[in-house]
């Protein structure tokens, strides 16, 4: 199969057996599809490179995420010797690692009399509730972190398949992403959900969790702007 | 009868279990299994320009748990899972020509405040990367179509991998970029409204 009819089928342009075709290939074979991402990546190069018609640039601006497009257009921008600035990029990752403190902190602060309250609450609770199949285990997440707050302790059977999560959430938005980052491995996972009431439910794998200490950190999108919206650390034992 | 796409019912934990038992007896393979096919789902989507293809997948993957918990057989379960992805993303262009406006993607029309941000973002990503992988992605990737070949090719033979292999590394570092330039921003949105 060449690259100009995966090109087609990455516009949008094939018909529904050509499409089935190339679907049913990259559904079956990995290799296949590496090279359909690749031929999507290179496609995405050349639109911010300019160097594709003024139609397909109409289609590929309609089709693909902005994620995709911005990191192709500043791949762009970027040229091959050059590396992100040394002193300013080390700044910009203090400034980062400050904001990120700040934007919980104020959010926490708001809620400190609630949390507090939920949060002696849930020291009285057990904090792995027993999973009734071995090879599911379900936990509870249920009050974000706050400085100096005590850090939940799971334990989870190295047998187990699948680790259910379950969070509170602020109710109200369209769409929530939960990142789940190991502190010595970093993001070692995420999902977008979407949830009706006031809780989540997360399913990773249990070969992705090791023994470390974790943050799942819940953001929430709605009206097209996304909100951090809290961040539960925990440690997970492995046993 | 299977609610609208995009509805997220939630697994039932016996839909759940089925599910894993369809992929592997093993329960760490069926694990990484559940995760390979729900990164194709969502880049199914993605390639069929849909606005959520991660909520998408899990509703595919959904609807299978519950035709397996309902005592469906199921022979081919990627072949089984695909066909349930096309019928969601029926249903989700249905769903979507019944909207009269359409969804505007943020950064399909360049801006110039919009790229600042974006490429403070990439700088910040690409410093997070190790120093031969931030050089491998930036020469991988800053050939024109013409070159592109014979660079990639030179790549290949320099790091000793098949050009397969060296992709599939590319091919990770760069959806790692995008998700670190996505949260990038997403954090600058949020210092802004502050």
């Amino acid at each position: 199969m060449n690259d100009g009819l995966l090109r087609e089928y990455l516009l949008g342009r094939l018909a529904e057996s050509e499409r089935h075709e190339i679907e049913n290939r990259a559904f079956e074979d990995d290799t296949f599809e590496e090279h359909l991402r690749e031929v999507e990546y290179d496609l995405l190069d050349d639109w911010a490179r300019g160097e594709i018609s003024e139609a397909d640039c109409a289609v590929i601006e309609k089709r693909f995420s902005a994620e995709k497009l911005a990191v192709a257009r500043c791949m762009r921008k970027r040229p091959v010797s050059a590396r992100p600035p040394g002193p300013s990029g080390a700044w910009m990752a203090v400034a980062a690692g400050i904001l990120f403190c700040i934007i919980p902190a104020g959010y926490f602060w708001r809620e400190t009399d609630r949390l507090r309250t939920e949060l002696e609450k849930a020291k009285k609770q057990p904090a792995l509730s027993p999973a009734p199949a071995p090879s599911i285990v379900t936990l509870a997440l249920n009050v974000p972190s706050t400085r100096g707050s005590a850090v939940p302790v799971f334990t989870i059977p190295a047998t187990s398949g699948l680790v259910q999560i379950t969070m509170n959430v602020e109710p109200g938005y369209e769409f929530y992403e939960v990142r789940v980052e190991s502190a010595d491995r970093g993001l070692v996972f995420s999902q977008g959900l979407r949830s009706s009431n006031s809780s989540l439910v997360l399913n990773i794998p249990a070969s992705l969790l090791r023994t470390g200490n974790y943050d799942f950190v819940l953001s929430g999108q709605r009206n097209g702007s996304t909100a951090l919206l809290a961040s539960y650390s925990c440690r997970i034992e492995v046993r | 009868m299977d609610g609208p796409a995009g509805a997220k019912s939630g697994m039932t934990e016996g839909g759940l279990k089925k599910l894993l038992g369809s992929l592997s007896q093993d329960q760490e393979r069926a694990a990484e299994l559940y995760l390979h096919i729900q990164g194709k789902l969502i880049r199914y989507f993605s390639w069929n320009s849909c606005a959520h293809p991660e909520d998408l997948a899990d509703e595919v993957l959904d609807r299978f748990a519950r035709r397996l918990n309902e005592g469906e057989q199921v022979e081919r379960p990627i072949s089984y899972i695909l066909g349930v992805a096309r019928r969601v993303l029926i249903e989700t262009k249905r769903k979507e020509l019944a909207v009269t406006m359409p969804i505007e993607r943020e950064f399909a029309k360049p801006t110039p405040a919009g790229d600042d941000a974006n490429m403070a973002c990439l700088d910040q990503c690409l410093e997070e990367l190790p120093p031969e992988s931030r050089a491998l992605l930036l020469e991988y990737y800053s050939a024109e179509a013409a070159a592109r070949v014979r660079v990639r090719q030179r790549a290949a033979d320099r790091l000793g991998l098949s050009v397969n292999a060296l992709r599939n590394r590319v091919l990770r570092l760069r959806k790692n970029l995008e998700t670190c330039i996505q949260d990038c921003r997403a954090g600058r949105k949020e210092t802004e409204s502050l």
